[in-house]
């Protein structure tokens, strides 16, 4: 009986799960190494590296990029140049909305709720200019970002609002089980995104849709309807970092959140997630925004001036990155 | 040719991560012979034909030409040691023009002190080029503008315009209907007898006897073979690519047909598709027949809601399309549409097999909105058995799959629709002969089952095997139906060219 | 000879007119009846200086995005060689060698992102984002993080200067426009950056060095960087190390509007000027009516969402028409 050799019968429980795994990490698996690698280098040269104190610092500071960036690792995902522009100015923005709200006397959860609201409102507004407009990504996030900003300041004129309820400062500054509540913010977000991004079927979509719009188009996938969910997310998400971000200053104003999005965008792609579309995910979003955030962290521990400190921030990424590739990515 | 071969390939040997894609193939090339290479999907033909065209490079093995040992290292390399490829997947950059593509790489430049692209001289050898495929474009044409017959013709064009003495043909009629084959015939003809040495890949046995003059058999990474064609019969062929027997190529029982499932009425769109009325009934398939250009593609995509109709009227299951027809309405309401270009429409080439096979059946899959990986698997695995798809695992990526098999993937991805209606564009395109009759048995099943299912497609074999009912279209008019007992390939072929009446 | 008139010589992706510059038209002829000296000499002449720094970078970031690659350090490597230049001068090198080992500086650092891209393989973002971050900490690091200013009249001559009333970045700027619209149309390199950005797998395997190519587009991204930076230092009389800071975003945004998609493939340099001149006679226009800074910022992104949003909903309504 002839049997072609590389037809395969029946996967096992232990094969899905490792064929899922690597699915999940993509190519970014070897982005954790980095980090490690880093976080190895900066514990033997840099003093006080290796504290609890430092690392809950360290995840604190990373939280807030990590929020941000888990609504651009879906934009960036579904390709044809999806990019956000715009989350610096929608997280000034909205988060400025709420805390006068909060100076209005609103309850907390009513100020959040009008803060997340208007960011997924910016949001859906960049994914309309997208998807019924049809401007490019660059374009209409970047009209979103300008617009925003003006708006901002606008109503601001200047002002400063400080000051919030405790409840309010809960979600930047409370603990929970021993934890920063960021962190405990971001965590619980980045499950609840992986799991939609791996474990439904808009999660497919969107992988679909950055590998092939018109394959996806073409098999029944509402391309629009995707596109406007995830720029509404990334709007969402946006606010949800600023309402992190001023409840841990206990100050809002309207400059906060400039060049966010270069950050954002640079963790994701430092994760692995490509403008492609389609390649990446969110896992490798957290390599990228630790990376991130422990370079900037080791530097200030090690008391580089801030002259030096972009200089070896651009260095480290590229030299990071060349190895990872040079090392794990050869064969290709 | 008294002496030696032109080209000649010993022990070469290459693995991908998990296949072992060649193991110590031994091939051999006259100058002024066509050497036919067959095999089934996945058995290792393109990788070989890489290996020459210098896009990989082999594990191990020689390859020498005209006797002497050459290293092929890069496709820059394969071209200057006078080896053209026409690529099973296409190799045309869609926004640039046709002279553009055609001498990409190669341009002419004039003799002035600065100099620059002679796009003059270029367009001129460019239109001889295409005068003599018989292609009536203007070579400024954008590729992307241009249907996948077309680009067929233009790939081969650009294969041609490098005057090598090896010319690597990878299943070069598989877009194109009969009378871009005979065209392409008399140049593979006129190119043997100036001795060139052609290399021929084809899953359409009858195109072997036409033109091949030896034949070799890949299976599984191993050479089974090398034969002369002639004395050779279709049987002892298949026996040699398959290991087997095989069924009935157009294995067919019908049962009686049911309601009407899919009736279009009075359809147009601009100057592609004017006034076509047409009926598929549960239970029956009915082919669609036509030369390349004659709208049987846009036609199909006006039904699927792909493009918008001008005029006219479209019924599936009973439900007349509204305003908001579009592809995802289409596939909710039990509509499926297998486009001709897998590359462009059909799959997601960076995504596994098993998102690709899932992707338009999610919501049938997961009405709860949360898929299961071992739902997904299961559903993955079982189209990969009942269509024989070669590969190690569900998980990896299309783009690592041989031609036929990724075609197998676009199948399986509506056969897993459980759609009630059914449109294939050449749905068997690049498909090894065995797998074919496997096809052909499932669409069967499909019909049985009381599925209606319209199939375009260039093969006439294949169309008068498979259909109850043919629709022949010619310049965007369906021009003769016939029932299965009337049709002939010679009548077929008369009213797709236009000779009885369809001149209007 | 007669020529087919359907049949044009140069490549029809480099050939079309953006919608675009029907925007500019509209936007500049509404400026000239509403806003009292905007349509004068002095002040057109100004927009166009303006514009000549930007339409440098430009170039640059146009050929990367053909190539469906981005440059983003174009900001920070035009301030770098700025400072470089200032540091030279200062230093009483002369003229033509401080010039130079400015541009130089722009050129290497084009090499080192071209060199990542083309041959480690890194993705033309993160290898661009490092050298931003590394050009911009280096020129930081060079002055000390203050400007350097004051710069002997020979050399600012260059940025202040004029041939028959034309300003002399002016002038640069044309020629490089020219030299760069030459190279896409008319050169080998310019049909490959077209390839590569259409199909990378293709272009290698039509025989196209990929990796050369790339190579040489950011080089000459960087060098036209360094060369905008030597000038901005002239104009300004002062080598400034943050004074390119958002230069990318204005370049790329220039890119986009005049009409090259960021996945690549088309588009071409033309458009781009349309792109540099939209940006640049709406920030004037914006100064003119001298409105606060947060109104600026707002209409900027409102009026280049509109302009663009409705030369689509044109073009598509034009298309249904014909249809
Ligand atoms: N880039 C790649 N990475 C991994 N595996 C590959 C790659 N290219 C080919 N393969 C594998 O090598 C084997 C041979 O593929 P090849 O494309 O040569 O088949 P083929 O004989 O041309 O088949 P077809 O008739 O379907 O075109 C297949 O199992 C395929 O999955
Ligand atoms: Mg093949």
């Amino acid at each position: 009986m002839y049997q072609r050799s590389q037809q395969i019968q029946t996967l096992t429980h232990n094969e899905i799960s490792k064929g899922v795994a690597t699915e999940v990490f993509g190519g970014s698996g070897s982005r954790f190494l980095l980090l490690v690698g880093l976080i190895v280098v900066l514990s033997f040269i840099a003093p006080n590296f290796l504290s609890l104190n430092n690392f809950i610092n360290v995840f604190r500071q990373a939280s807030l990029l990590l929020i941000m960036s888990i609504g651009m690792t879906l934009v960036i995902l579904t390709g044809r140049g999806g990019i956000d522009l715009s989350i610096g100015s929608v997280l000034a923005l909205s988060s400025c909305m709420a805390a006068s709200a909060l100076k209005a006397g609103l309850p907390v959860t009513v100020s959040i709720i009008i803060g997340l609201s208007i960011g997924a409102l910016c949001g859906l507004v960049n994914g309309a200019l997208v998807t019924m407009v049809g401007l490019p990504a660059f374009i209409a996030t970047f009209g979103m970002m300008q617009i925003a900003r003006g708006a901002v300041l606008l109503y601001m004129k200047g002002a400063i609002i400080y000051g919030f309820s405790p409840a309010f400062r809960f979600i930047g500054a409370g603990h929970l089980f021993g934890l920063p509540m960021p962190v405990i913010v971001a965590g619980v977000l980045f499950a609840v995104f992986t799991f939609v991004l791996y474990r439904t079927p808009f999660g497919k979509e969107v992988y679909a849709i950055g590998a092939n719009r018109i394959a996806a188009e073409l098999s029944g996938v509402r391309v629009n309807r995707v596109l406007l969910t995830v720029y509404t997310i990334s709007g969402a998400m946006a606010a949800c970092a600023g309402l992190v971000y001023i409840s841990r200053l206990n100050a809002a104003e309207s400059v906060i959140g400039q060049l966010f999005e270069l950050q954002a965008i640079a963790a994701t792609v430092i994760g692995g997630t490509s403008f492609r579309g389609g390649e990446g995910g969110l896992i490798g979003t957290i390599a990228g925004a630790l990376i991130i955030t422990f370079l900037n962290n080791g530097m200030n521990l090690l008391g580089i001036s801030s002259l030096w400190q972009l200089f070896v921030l651009g260095s480290v990424i590229v030299s990071g990155v060349t190895f990872d590739m040079y090392f794990w990515h050869r064969s290709r | 040719m008294g002496d030696g071969p032109l080209l000649k390939m010993v022990g070469i040997t290459k693995e991908f991560p998990g296949v072992k894609a060649l193991k110590g193939v031994d091939f051999e090339l006259r100058a002024g012979e066509v050497h036919v290479l067959v095999g089934e999907n996945g058995a290792g033909k393109s990788t070989l034909m890489k290996i020459l065209s210098g896009v990989y490079r082999p594990d191990s093995g020689r390859i020498l030409i005209n006797g002497k040992e050459v290293q092929i290292t890069s496709p820059r390399k394969a071209q200057e040691s006078g080896i053209a490829t026409i690529y099973q997947e296409f190799n045309l950059i869609p926004y640039l023009s046709i002279v553009q593509n055609i001498f990409l790489g190669r341009e002419l430049m004039t003799n002035t002190a600065i100099p620059r692209m002679n796009y003059r001289e270029m367009r001129v050898k460019a239109k001889e080029l295409l005068d003599s495929l018989g292609i009536q474009i203007s070579p400024d044409t954008l590729v992307k503008d241009l249907s996948m017959a077309q680009r067929q013709m233009i790939e081969v064009a650009k294969a041609l315009s490098l005057e090598a003495r090896i010319l690597i043909m990878d299943e070069p009629t598989s877009a194109l209907t009969s009378r871009e084959i005979e065209h392409l015939f008399d140049i593979v003809r006129a190119l043997k007898a100036s001795g060139m040495g052609i290399i021929y890949i084809s899953h359409r046995l009858e195109e072997i006897e036409r033109i091949g003059d030896r034949v070799t058999v890949l299976r599984d990474g191993e050479v089974i073979g090398t034969k002369d064609v002639s004395g050779l019969s279709t049987e002892e062929l298949i026996t040699m690519m398959v290991g087997r027997e095989i069924g009935d190529l157009f294995p067919r029982e019908r049962v009686s047909k049911g309601e009407v499932a899919l009736k279009v009425e009075h359809l147009s769109r601009r100057n592609v598709v004017k006034d076509v009325s047409l009926e598929v009934h549960y239970g029956e398939i009915v082919g669609l027949a036509g030369l390349v250009g004659s709208g049987r593609t846009e036609l199909a995509r006006l039904i699927f809601g792909a493009d918008r109709f001008d005029h006219g009227e479209i019924v599936i299951s009973g439900r007349r399309v509204k305003g908001d027809h579009n592809p995802s309405a289409s596939v909710r309401s039990g509509l499926s549409f297998l486009p001709e270009d897998r590359k462009e429409q059909g799959l997601c080439l960076s995504l596994s097999v098993a998102n690709n096979v899932i992707l338009a059946s999610l919501r049938r899959l997961f009405p709860h909105r949360i898929t299961s990986p071992r739902r997904e698997m299961n559903v993955t695995l079982d189209y990969v058995r009942k269509l024989r798809i070669a590969i190690p695992s569900p998980f990896r990526a299309v783009k690592s799959l041989s031609g036929g098999n990724q075609q197998k993937v676009v199948l399986a991805k509506w056969l897993c629709t459980q759609s009630k209606v059914f449109i294939f564009d050449e749905p068997t395109r690049g498909i090894d002969v065995a797998a074919k009759a496997e096809i052909h048995g499932l669409m069967n099943e499909l019909a049985e089952q009381g599925a209606a299912i319209l199939m375009i497609s260039s093969e006439l074999p294949e169309i008068l095997g498979m259909s109850d009912r043919i629709y022949v279209m010619h310049e965007g008019r369906i021009v003769k139906e016939f029932t299965r007992d009337e049709a002939t390939q010679e009548e077929i072929l008369r009213y797709a060219m236009g000779g009885v009446g369809g001149a209007a | 000879m007669r020529r087919e008139p359907n049949v044009s010589r140069v490549p029809v992706s480099v050939r079309r007119v953006p919608g675009t510059f029907y925007i500019l038209i509209i936007m500049i002829s509404l400026a000239s009846i509403t806003i009292p000296g905007f349509g004068t000499v002095s002040n057109l002449l100004n927009i166009l200086l303006q514009g000549s720094f930007l339409a440098i970078v430009a170039c640059g970031a146009t050929l990367a995005i053909i190539s469906s690659g981005i440059d983003l350090s174009v900001g920070t490597v035009l301030s770098l060689s700025g400072v470089v230049t200032g540091l030279a001068l200062h230093a009483g090198i002369p003229i033509a060698l401080a010039i130079l080992s400015g541009v130089l500086t722009g050129l290497i650092c084009g090499i080192i992102t071209g060199s990542l891209v083309a041959f480690v393989g890194l993705e033309p973002f993160i290898a661009t984002f490092g050298m931003m971050s590394m050009a911009q900490g280096l020129g930081l690091v060079l002055s000390n993080g203050a400007s350097i200013p004051g710069f002997q009249e020979s050399f600012r001559w260059f940025g202040e200067g004029v041939v028959w009333k034309v300003p002399v970045p002016l002038i640069i700027a044309l020629v490089i426009v020219a030299c760069i619209w030459w190279l896409l149309r008319h050169t080998r390199l310019g049909l490959y950056i077209y390839a590569i950005g259409g199909s990378e797998e293709v272009a290698g395997w039509s025989g196209i060095e990929v990796g050369r190519c790339k190579l040489a587009l950011y080089s000459i991204s960087g060098c036209l960087a360094g060369i905008a930076g030597v000038l901005l230092a002239a104009r300004m009389n002062s080598g400034h190390p943050t004074v390119g800071v958002g230069w990318e975003m204005d370049a790329i945004a220039s890119v986009v509007i005049g009409g090259t998609p960021l996945t690549g493939g088309r588009g071409g340099v033309i458009g781009t000027m349309v792109g540099v001149a939209i940006v640049s006679v709406l920030r004037n226009i914006l100064n003119m009516l001298r409105l606060s800074s947060p109104w600026q910022i707002t209409l900027i992104g409102a009026i280049v969402v509109i302009a663009i949003g409705l030369d689509i909903l044109l073009r598509r309504w034009r298309l249904a028409l014909e249809g």
